[in-house]
């Protein structure tokens, strides 16, 4: 198609007022186009991200409660649906004389305050010593010993202490003794010895000497004794 | 050999200059002599107090008793009921000492929930003088054997038989000896002797400077020794397992049986004897670690495990008292 009057067409054109948008506008596109090009990148990462499926359970799970919505839901339009029914008034007449007062406030505290007291005598009762037998009846009976045991003059173990000590001390710190496989089993046993020689010790002072505390005594010293010796032929 | 090197490379080094040292402890006579024991007379007074208590038997119940310097004898009988009788004993030449000093020992006997607790010890007032007589207590308790029983003893002796159920013992400086004893044992000592003769049930045994001997035994065993030589003098039809773990400690097994039990015995640091038809595995056979094994034909059989450190294992057919 040709334009018949297109000199005219073309100055009414030129003729016609121009309009410029407001400088905001190009800027309000600009952010946006920024904005699609910063999240162009999320985008991007988001399409990479794997894929997970859930647990087929979670989806049973899922399904069984949207099943029990469903019927609750049919459940409550039942009941919607049922007939109602007014109870003859006797039956409230019934219902309100079986009905007892609510019990006043100071009558439940006294009765909770009762309760504490006998739960805690009741574990007092529990926890406490039970004198169920008959109570203690000391007898007291005298008699005389002729004894030839003076247990008083054969205090001669602690005689070879500092001997032996020095017979450790060597044996500690021996070059060769240290190679033994049983170095630290012998000095063990030599600490475990003298704690026990100072456990016999106090015993004697607290019950009495007597033939069955000096028999340990000299056990333990015998045993010292042998130890000493097994460490002296280590060195 | 790696001990007799270690010895003989230090003799070259160091052994004459410790010789004087050596000799002077043999002159000492390395400790305890007991010769010092006087051949004299000493007229002793001897105030004993006796105490007698009963309670009332229920199943639940348990019996703990805590004896110091006590000899505590355990029994059962057929009442529902627990009984205690307790002596203390007091002995001085001065009959007045030993009157106040036999007080000094304290004694408690009393039911808290499902225990009865039993308990001597020793309590002098503040500023007041130590005991100066000899004292000791003496417990008889008589228990209904299914009554389980918790016994620790500081010093002093314990004897139980008859039990059934349960019997815990924890000891220390105090031998103590079972028979007929059946259920659940665990027994704990330190520096006293264990005895056990018809054990049966599921036996623990932990014995540190403790020999250990048992004998006609039943069940499960598993003892722990240390400084002390177990012997199992003989092992009855219904032993089922027997685990013995020993530190410097000897063990011996005796059973005219031998042959129907399977062994896992290692020593390290020592050796295994055992009797010729024992055709056992060598598995380890260096100085340092032995280890051998063997299964019987039978079909269920008991299992022996032994492991020694510093120790021997003796398998033999005859106790020693057998073999004339």
């Amino acid at each position: 198609m040709t334009e018949q009057n297109r000199t005219t067409l073309k100055e009414a054109l030129s003729r016609m007022p121009v309009y410029a948008p407001p400088a905001k506008c190009w800027q309000e596109i600009g952010r946006e186009l920024d904005k699609d090009a910063r999240e162009a990148s999320l985008h991007t990462a988001l399409n990479e991200l794997p894929d997970y499926a859930p647990p087929s359970q979670n989806w049973a799970r899922i399904a069984d409660t949207l099943e029990a919505d469903a019927a609750e839901q049919r459940l409550k339009d039942a009941i919607s649906k049922l007939p109602q029914y007014t109870p003859p008034t006797e039956v409230w007449t019934a219902i309100k004389h079986e009905i007892k007062p609510p019990a006043r406030k100071i009558k439940l505290m006294m009765l909770t305050r009762a309760a504490a007291a006998i739960a805690l005598l009741l574990g007092l009762w529990w926890a406490w010593p039970q004198q169920e037998a008959a109570p203690l009846q000391a007898t007291y009976t005298y008699d005389q010993q002729t004894t030839n045991a003076q247990f008083t003059s054969i205090e001669d173990w602690g005689q070879a202490d500092a001997l032996m000590q020095k017979a450790v001390n060597e044996f500690r710190e021996d070059p060769v003794a240290r190679q033994s496989p049983a170095y630290n089993l012998l000095l063990s046993e030599w600490e475990d010895l003298k704690a026990a020689q100072q456990e016999v010790a106090e015993m004697m002072e607290r019950y009495g000497k007597d033939a069955q505390l000096i028999r340990q005594m000299s056990e333990i010293e015998k045993e010292r004794s042998g130890l000493i010796r097994e460490m002296i032929a280590q060195i | 050999m790696p001990f007799q090197v270690l010895r003989a490379g230090k003799s070259n080094l160091s052994g004459l200059c410790f010789r004087p040292f050596l000799i002077l402890l043999a002159i000492a006579g390395l400790g305890f002599s007991g010769n010092g024991l006087m051949a004299q007379t000493t007229n002793l007074h001897v105030i004993t107090k006796r105490l007698e208590k009963t309670f009332k038997y229920r199943d639940t119940y348990e019996v703990n008793i805590e004896g110091e310097k006590a000899d505590v004898s355990i029994e059962t009988w057929n009442k529902d009921e627990i009984s205690l009788s307790v002596e203390f004993v007091a002995k001085h030449p001065d009959k007045a000492t030993a009157e106040a000093d036999i007080e000094a020992i304290k004694y408690i006997a009393e039911r808290v929930r499902n225990k009865i607790y039993v308990r001597n010890y020793i309590s002098v007032p503040e500023g007041d003088p130590k005991p100066a007589s000899n004292l000791s207590a003496r417990y008889v308790v008589k228990v209904p054997e299914n009554c389980p029983v918790y016994l620790k003893n500081y010093f002093g002796t314990a004897n139980v038989i008859n039990l059934a159920k349960r019997f815990r013992y924890q000891g220390e400086f105090s031998p103590v000896g079972l028979e007929n004893v059946q259920g659940s044992i665990d027994l704990s000592s330190r520096f006293g002797d264990v005895s056990g003769k018809r054990l049966d049930g599921n036996v623990t045994i932990n014995a540190r400077r403790s020999n250990v001997t048992l004998e006609e035994i039943k069940g499960r065993y598993s003892i722990e020794a240390s400084y002390g030589d177990v012997r199992i003098l003989s092992a009855a039809a219904g032993l089922l397992d027997l685990n013995i773990t020993g530190t410097k400690s000897d063990i011996f097994l005796f059973d005219s049986r031998l042959l129907d039990y399977g062994y896992t015995l290692t020593a390290q640091h020592g050796s295994i004897y055992f009797p010729s038809n024992l055709k056992m595995e060598f598995l380890k056979n260096t100085d340092e670690i032995k280890k051998v094994e063997f299964q019987p034909r039978a079909e269920y059989y008991p299992n022996v495990t032994i492991s020694v450190t510093f120790g021997d294992i003796y398998l033999e057919k005859e106790k020693p008292d057998q073999r004339r």
